[in-house]
């Protein structure tokens, strides 16, 4: 309805937004929540996790003050609780001690996209993707690509993220989980199968719902 | 080399550097499997947007004017 509101007061609402996103609470919230869930899933601990995300908006605080809008706000505090999450990994990769190593989960869908020979099954082989990177630039394409990623078993989704999201190496991962790295190849291939499927069945495919 | 251990390779590859024996195997599948060639690609392309994820935290390039657009509602 801001057509019929008064143009300067919705352009100075809109400013004071901008100015200080900590102002709009279900905003907040909703970034909270977000940031929680993956501390959560990364440090397997709820109250670690939940001080990890309140030190990243103390730090956002402490850092510059102005933001280009909520956007620039959100990559800001996200990524310095990526940091304070790859530092707790790391600092457990310092103190990790012969843990016990656990086979993979079992994951029976992965091994579904394989013939018994070992041959791709018709409908898992991978099509062509054309120029993939041009699906970066579309908002919707993030949407399938987070839903994608939501949809991962736990532990796959937990070291593929601590791989490529909070961008440790193996050996990083493989201390902070106390796993083997033939069971964190084991994981990662798998996630990346799932992945590929999830994204090529939801968008590359011709006539993927694209939704 | 079957497509499952061609796909195992060229995961690992994304981990650490594949040995010779490892690198002739895949390449001679490769060769002759366009779904293990595109499978190779795009395992390239996660990493890259998985990359470009962790620089917008999941939101898309018009997040902000999303944004306007729900808080004008």
């Amino acid at each position: 309805m801001s057509s019929q509101g008064d143009p300067d007061a919705v352009a100075a609402n809109a400013a004071a937004r901008a100015a200080d996103p900590l102002g709009d609470t279900q905003f907040v919230e909703d970034l909270r929540r977000r940031m929680l869930r993956f501390a959560t899933l990364q440090l397997s601990d709820p109250h670690l996790a939940e001080d990890a995300v309140q030190e990243a908006f103390i730090g956002a605080m402490r850092g510059s003050g102005t933001f280009e809008g909520r956007a620039a706000y959100r990559t800001w505090v996200f990524a310095i609780l990526r940091h304070k999450v790859a530092d707790q990994l790391r600092a457990r990769t310092r103190y990790a001690t012969n843990a016990v190593d656990e086979p993979p989960e079992p994951d029976p869908h992965p091994e579904g996209f394989f013939e018994p020979d070992g041959h791709w099954t018709e409908e898992a082989a991978p099509a062509d993707w054309g120029d993939p990177q041009a699906a970066l630039r579309e908002a919707q394409f993030w949407r399938v690509f987070e839903a994608c990623l939501d949809h991962l078993p736990g532990h796959q989704a937990r070291v593929f993220m601590m791989r490529e999201f909070v961008e440790l190496d193996s050996r990083e991962i493989c201390g902070a989980v106390g796993i083997s790295t033939t069971n964190l190849n084991v994981s990662l291939h798998r996630a990346r199968l799932r992945l590929r499927n999830c994204l090529e069945e939801h968008w590359f495919a011709e006539g993927a719902p694209r939704a | 080399m079957k497509c499952r251990d061609a796909t195992r390779t060229l995961s690992a590859a994304q981990e650490r550097p594949l040995v010779l024996g490892e690198q002739v195997a895949l390449q001679l599948h490769l060769a002759m499997c366009s779904s293990c060639r595109n499978f190779r690609r795009q395992v390239t392309f996660l990493r890259q947007s998985m990359q470009a994820y962790a620089r917008r935290t999941g939101e898309g390039p018009d997040a902000v004017s999303a944004e306007d657009r729900d808080a004008s509602q």
